[in-house]
């Protein structure tokens, strides 16, 4: 089916009208406020976490709500809500880093809708014509080098989880804590090179995301671009210890089964 | 996913027509659908999913304002090219605002379809796929948001004129 011309390419005034959207930007707090919603959907669904072990919620949506605050690597959230201390492992691709971060289980969940919305997961490439591209190419064909077992993209930073029980104090964030804003730019450098074939540029740019970061908000997004930039430039062992590591802390992640998607670029 | 695709779903959902007062809370409630339902979303295609769901709560929430008898906003663009002089960014933003108007003049039907085909760049197969709608369908509502669009741009370059 032939596509039309589309109007924003019109030279009169119609063009000139959806040309005026290419500016549009959401407001400075959007993502912020954005995120901390999502970190009460994670929370409010994985209950209490002590040690190593999480609470008995077996329920599959606690866990996947539990594998979504882990995906957005969120820290204590702001406003006082209580909070209890989760142990949250970003270590699938930096395998010498364990964080830890506060939840907030008390956040009321009460602001979920109560339309319920049902959208099918359908597959799209979107063409944007004034945004950034979003989508994340699976690589081609890795290039012939030699697989390194060296993790040296990863920095050697271990935070050991604190002792003690699994209830903490609050942690608020500290006032020089880079900003959301600034955390996402870098990591979208790192996208971004992986989009346009360099994935060497990519690995170099999320060794700075990490050293610059390091407890980093985005860190499994950070390690699934990381995983495709070492499949990209063949470092398919390497890729598939990591991934192996991924899968076995996010069983039921969306995200894990990207990682695998990934992987069988390697063949594996 | 909510970092990589939150810009989309927010300019998605404000190009729609939401009140801008409730945008915000739009792009928020397709937060936490998507986080009810992460484990049932298919690798590669959250954003499909987000700004589907996008499109079904921000229809509701029109709905809902407009049973309430509450007129849309007219909400001068948020930003502007840094670069611009002072004339060139009161130009920009009553382009922006002429922009809503147009838009608003669309039934939602088309124009959710008009916004992900022309600001967006989606294909009809993909805005097919992300509102569940048969292709045919989706042709023929672009179709006519394209021809209502352009009469009413001319109108407001006629009015402009004036």
């Amino acid at each position: 089916m032939t596509e039309p011309r589309r109007l924003i390419e019109d030279a009169g005034f119609a063009g000139e009208l959806l040309r005026s959207a290419a500016a549009d930007e959401p407001h400075a707090q959007a993502l912020g406020q954005a995120l901390k919603v999502a970190a009460s959907a994670g929370a409010a669904g994985a209950g209490v976490a002590t040690g190593a072990s999480i609470a008995p919620v077996a329920a599959k949506k606690s866990m996947t709500s539990w594998l979504l605050l882990k995906w957005l690597s969120i820290g204590a959230l702001a406003g006082g809500a209580t909070v209890a201390t989760a142990e949250v492992w970003v270590a699938a691709f930096e395998p010498s880093v364990r964080h830890t971060a506060s939840a907030a289980p008390a956040v009321s969940a009460a602001s979920v809708g109560t339309t319920e919305v049902v959208a099918p997961a359908v597959s799209t490439t979107p063409r944007q014509t004034n945004a950034r591209p979003t989508a994340v190419p699976v690589p081609a064909a890795p290039s012939k080098r030699r697989d390194a077992a060296a993790v040296e993209d990863v920095p050697d930073v271990v935070e050991n989880p604190p002792s003690g029980s699994g209830v903490a104090a609050f942690d608020p964030l500290p006032a020089s804590r880079p900003s959301l804003a600034e955390e996402q730019r870098v990591l979208e450098r790192a996208r971004r090179s992986l989009r346009q074939g360099q994935p060497d540029r990519a690995l170099m740019n999320l060794r700075s995301y990490w050293r610059m970061f390091p407890k980093p908000r985005f860190a499994q997004e950070a390690s699934l671009i990381r995983l495709e930039s070492l499949v990209s430039v063949g470092r398919c062992g390497e890729a598939a210890t990591e991934a192996k590591r991924f899968s076995g802390a996010h069983a039921n992640s969306a995200l894990r089964r990207r990682a695998e998607s990934v992987l069988r670029s390697c063949g594996r | 996913m909510v970092s990589e695709h939150h810009r989309s779903v927010w300019l998605f959902v404000r190009r729609l027509g939401v009140h801008s007062g409730d945008v915000d809370d739009v792009v928020q409630e397709v937060i936490l659908v998507a986080a009810r339902k992460l484990d049932r979303i298919e690798p590669g295609k959250e954003k499909s999913f987000m700004m589907g769901t996008a499109y079904r709560v921000a229809s509701d929430t029109r709905r809902r304002r407009e049973r309430r008898g509450e007129v849309s906003d007219e909400v001068l663009a948020e930003t502007v090219d840094p670069q611009a002089g002072p004339e060139e960014i009161v130009a920009q933003r009553h382009t922006r605002a002429a922009l809503d108007r147009v838009l608003d003049g669309l039934p939602p039907a088309m124009r959710g379809v008009f916004v992900l085909y022309e600001l967006d760049g989606l294909t009809k197969a993909e805005i097919a796929d992300t509102l569940s709608l048969p292709v045919g369908t989706v042709a023929s509502r672009l179709r006519r948001a394209r021809d209502l669009f352009l009469e009413r741009a001319k109108r407001a370059e006629q009015r402009r004129a004036l």
